[in-house]
């Protein structure tokens, strides 16, 4: 079988802008002529729960949810939501980008179930993937001025993996567009700033 | 939605945009020329609606949440009868409330076209359960179509009001989430501007459905059923594709036959398979179904939720004296529960082929070595909820009266009071029920006090009758009416206590202890859950009176009251928790569960981005450790 798509998990919480990345990454697929489809499980509308989205870019989308195992990349805004996904990806080849800012599940706040730690988490993705990028989101966000800017962030980065069917440039554009009036230079500046992390954690690899 | 909603009316035919399901669905019923729209929101429909009252001035039509489906079902049948095009949406649920005026309409006939878009919730996500309401397009004999992309969802809009018009019968669209809350490409059409006038015309032989008229109209629905079936013959956006010498069919409604697509890729077996794309999934077409049948030894029939079809196709077979080979789910190629998958539907599709598909094989073991590793993340009430307070408010004035409790609950937000640690709620069964099964456990001697926990959205839908009854038979219960002004679980669409319309124009906000003293309830008190102490007493007081009583909680609901904040430029003050005074009883993390609060090296920490200062934990705190500030 020929892959005919690329294919996206975009995962994390309620709020934290899954939806939102998806549709920048839906609009500069249009913008490119392709067609996509982008399936959303949100669920409720309060904050807190797990949110997850399959974006499908291609010729000609027939379903769309990701078949388990064909997602070239999974894009966690979030460790454990990322984890959650993981057996959507290529085993091997796909990317693992995710938030490493974790967002407490309920019974972990309440101590009586425990997060497990990062390392962990990485341990396992490993067994799917080589290609693991944990990013400071959160970090980069707040030297932005911006801490709600950290989505935007992941979105450079997974633009800087080159698994998208279209340029950083393209996605860059929509983000300019699309970014609320006012914060246009902190989505701008988040987004460039994933790029470059992302780049150099790529460069990092290959030494 | 916001970007979208814009796309509703810009009126470049030809122009591709990304637009979500839902939404599109609601750019057909503007391109077909729609008037009248309503709705009682329900996820996952809840976007058809909502987007279009963004637009209803400016289209000239008209849009409403109404109190309930049945409610909504009734004012566009009424605009339909006058001529216009109407439609109504509603999840499955409210379908069920929708099925009495439904069911007879089928008699009297419609004039204006007018659909019924039902969302159903296979899985389910959001739903108490994953009725197929096709059953119900059956039950009344009316067409239902089932689109299979978002393209198809906005074109099917105005196929589906032709149809309603020529038959003179409402038509029923159903999707799934993974139609409504889908987005992709659409290519627009052009908006209808057609206006008709409305005007009703008398016919009491049709509108005033006496027996003696049902036994007339029920011989011209039979009739128009059997036109319905010819008609679906020839539907649009029906597909058949026989492959030379194949010996396997496969027939996908509506969504799946997205699915079976992609299973045919994935197997590299798209030649070697005849497949009908059907969207007439009641009544069959049977002569195109016949066609795809007598040219194959096999056929898989893939369908979401029930096997509806299935059974139909296998009776069909039987009665045409077909000999082949018929699968699905009643053959357990397909399971009986949960969403498809394209992995389910590939993995059907193998097994027909003798062969087998395992999409990830390595992946089992690591599958669950991560699923013992990630915790399930439950969605909860947020940061300052007032649901929270007025749980901790109900619980507490049950310890305090000490004779147990039980406490019935509703359909809304405060579902969440199920979770640890609050477990606040001991039933949850359907819109209304909080108030009715109070009265039923109060009724069959059960000494514990009984407490019935509603919003005020759900207060109006289905509520009122219940409390009348509770009033009228004498019911010992105390109903607690969560007044937090929106309808918000569903996203914050405005309700009779919000005081403005779906279309945005102020109203007279209706104020559910008004109604509950109107309603015959003496014991009535209002109080704000943020306010800990008063909502304790009030909940006991009411508890120890001897008749039905209420208490209305009221406290707009945190997320909007943060928008209305954030519009006047104030900031939430957040509290925080002295460590030198905490005791670390941790009482305030297991009594609230607060979203901002979490254990940390023994004490609690309360987060300051995500608190939102509401202060009910520092009203739990013993020692008065949680204090305004930092
Ligand atoms: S949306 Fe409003 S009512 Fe619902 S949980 Fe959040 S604060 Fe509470
Ligand atoms: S004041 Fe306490 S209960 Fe209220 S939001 Fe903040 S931490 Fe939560």
């Amino acid at each position: 079988m020929v892959k005919k798509s690329v294919d996206l998990i975009i995962s994390g919480v309620g709020g934290q802008g899954v939806i939102l990345l998806s549709t920048m990454i839906g609009r500069a697929a249009i913008n490119e002529g392709l067609d996509v489809k982008i399936a959303e499980t949100h669920g409720l509308a309060q904050r807190g729960g797990s949110v997850v989205s399959h974006v499908r870019i291609g010729r000609n989308i027939f379903s769309p949810l990701i078949p388990i195992g064909q997602a070239d990349a999974v894009i966690g805004l979030e460790p454990l939501e990322a984890a959650r996904y993981v057996s959507f990806i290529q085993p091997g080849s796909g990317v693992i980008i995710f938030n490493i800012k974790r967002v407490l599940p309920l019974p972990v706040r309440l101590g009586t179930e425990s997060y497990p730690s990062i390392e962990s988490l990485i341990t396992i993705l490993r067994k799917y993937s080589s290609c693991i990028y944990p990013i400071d989101a959160d970090q980069i966000a707040e030297k932005v001025g911006n801490i709600r800017t950290s989505n935007i962030v992941m979105l450079g980065a997974l633009a800087a993996s080159l698994r998208l069917p279209f340029s950083i440039e393209s996605l860059k554009a929509v983000v300019m567009r699309d970014a609320p009036k006012g914060t246009e230079n902190a989505n701008l500046l988040a987004f460039t700033l994933g790029v470059r992390v992302m780049k150099h954690l790529i460069a990092g690899r290959s030494l | 939605m916001g970007m979208e909603v814009g796309l509703l009316t810009v009126d470049t035919p030809g122009q591709r945009v990304l637009m979500m399901g839902n939404v599109a669905i609601a750019r057909g019923a503007l391109e077909a020329g729609v008037q009248v729209a309503t709705s009682y929101p329900g996820t996952p429909s809840s976007e058809i609606i909502g987007s279009l009252c963004q637009v209803a001035r400016q289209a000239g039509i008209y849009v409403e949440w109404s109190t309930n489906e049945m409610v909504a079902f009734e004012v566009a049948f009424a605009a339909s009868l006058a001529g216009v095009r109407s439609i109504v949406a509603c999840k499955h649920l409210g379908m069920n409330w929708i099925a009495d005026p439904f069911l007879v309409s089928a008699y009297t006939g419609v004039n204006g076209g007018l659909i019924i878009v039902v969302a159903d919730d296979p899985h389910p996500y959001s739903s108490q359960n994953a009725e197929d309401t096709r059953y119900y397009a059956k039950l009344a004999k009316v067409p239902c179509l089932e689109p299979s992309d978002v393209q198809e969802a906005k074109d099917v809009m105005a196929l589906a009001f032709e149809l309603s018009e020529t038959l003179q019968l409402p038509v029923m669209v159903r999707i799934t989430p993974r139609i409504a809350h889908t987005r992709g490409i659409v290519v627009l059409g052009s908006i209808s501007r057609l206006r008709r006038k409305a005007n009703f015309e008398k016919d009491s032989t049709r509108y005033v459905m006496i027996s003696s008229n049902a036994r007339n109209r029920h011989a011209w629905l039979n009739k128009q059923y059997a036109r319905a079936a010819e008609l679906a013959e020839t539907f649009q956006l029906n597909r058949l594709k026989l492959a030379p010498g194949a010996t396997v069919g496969v027939i996908g409604c509506g969504l799946s036959y997205g699915y079976v697509r992609e299973a045919l890729h994935l197997l590299g077996a798209e030649n070697q398979v005849s497949i009908l794309k059907l969207a007439t999934v009641n009544p069959l077409p049977t002569q195109l179904v016949c066609k795809l049948l007598s040219s194959v030894t096999t056929v898989l029939i893939v369908e979401e939720i029930d096997p509806v079809i299935e059974t139909d196709i296998r009776s069909l077979a039987q009665g045409l004296g077909l000999n082949l080979e018929i699968r699905g789910r009643l053959t357990n190629d397909l399971p009986r529960e949960l969403e498809l998958t394209p992995d389910i539907v590939t993995a059907a599709l193998a097994r027909i082929f003798g062969a087998s598909y395992d999409s990830n094989a390595a992946s089992n073991y690591v599958i669950s070595e991560i699923n013992n590793l990630v915790t399930r993340r439950t969605p909860f009430l947020c940061a300052g909820c007032p649901h929270r307070a007025s749980y901790y408010a109900i619980k507490q004035a049950l310890k305090k009266v000490n004779r147990g409790g039980i406490v019935t609950g509703d359909r809304g937000c405060y579902n969440q009071g199920i979770h640890p640690p609050l477990k606040a709620i001991d039933t949850c069964i359907c819109m209304g029920a909080s108030i009715a099964m109070a009265c039923g456990f109060s009724k069959v001697g059960i000494e514990e006090p009984i407490v019935a926990v509603i919003g005020d959205s759900t207060f109006f839908h289905a509520g009122i009758p219940a409390l009348i009854n509770a009033v009228y038979n004498h019911a010992k219960v105390t109903v607690v009416i969560l007044d937090n002004g929106w309808t918000a679980m569903t996203g914050h669409q405005p309700n009779p206590a919000t005081g403005i319309t779906a279309m945005g124009d102020p109203t007279k906000m209706l104020k559910p202890e008004e109604l509950a003293m109107a309603c015959g309830v003496d014991h009535v008190k209002v109080v704000d859950p943020y306010n800990v102490k008063a909502t304790i007493d009030s909940i006991v007081e009411a508890i120890n009176h001897p008749e039905p009583s209420v208490v209305v909680c009221r406290h707009i609901c945190t997320l909007q009251e943060l928008r209305t904040m954030k519009l006047m430029g104030i900031k939430p003050a957040p509290y925080s928790v002295n460590l030198d005074e905490c005791t670390s009883c941790k009482l305030c993390l297991f009594q609230l569960g607060c979203p901002a609060m979490a254990a940390e090296n023994g004490k609690v920490k309360i987060d300051t981005y995500t608190c939102v200062g509401c202060g009910v934990c520092a009203q739990v705190c013993p020692v008065e450790a949680i204090r305004r500030g930092s």
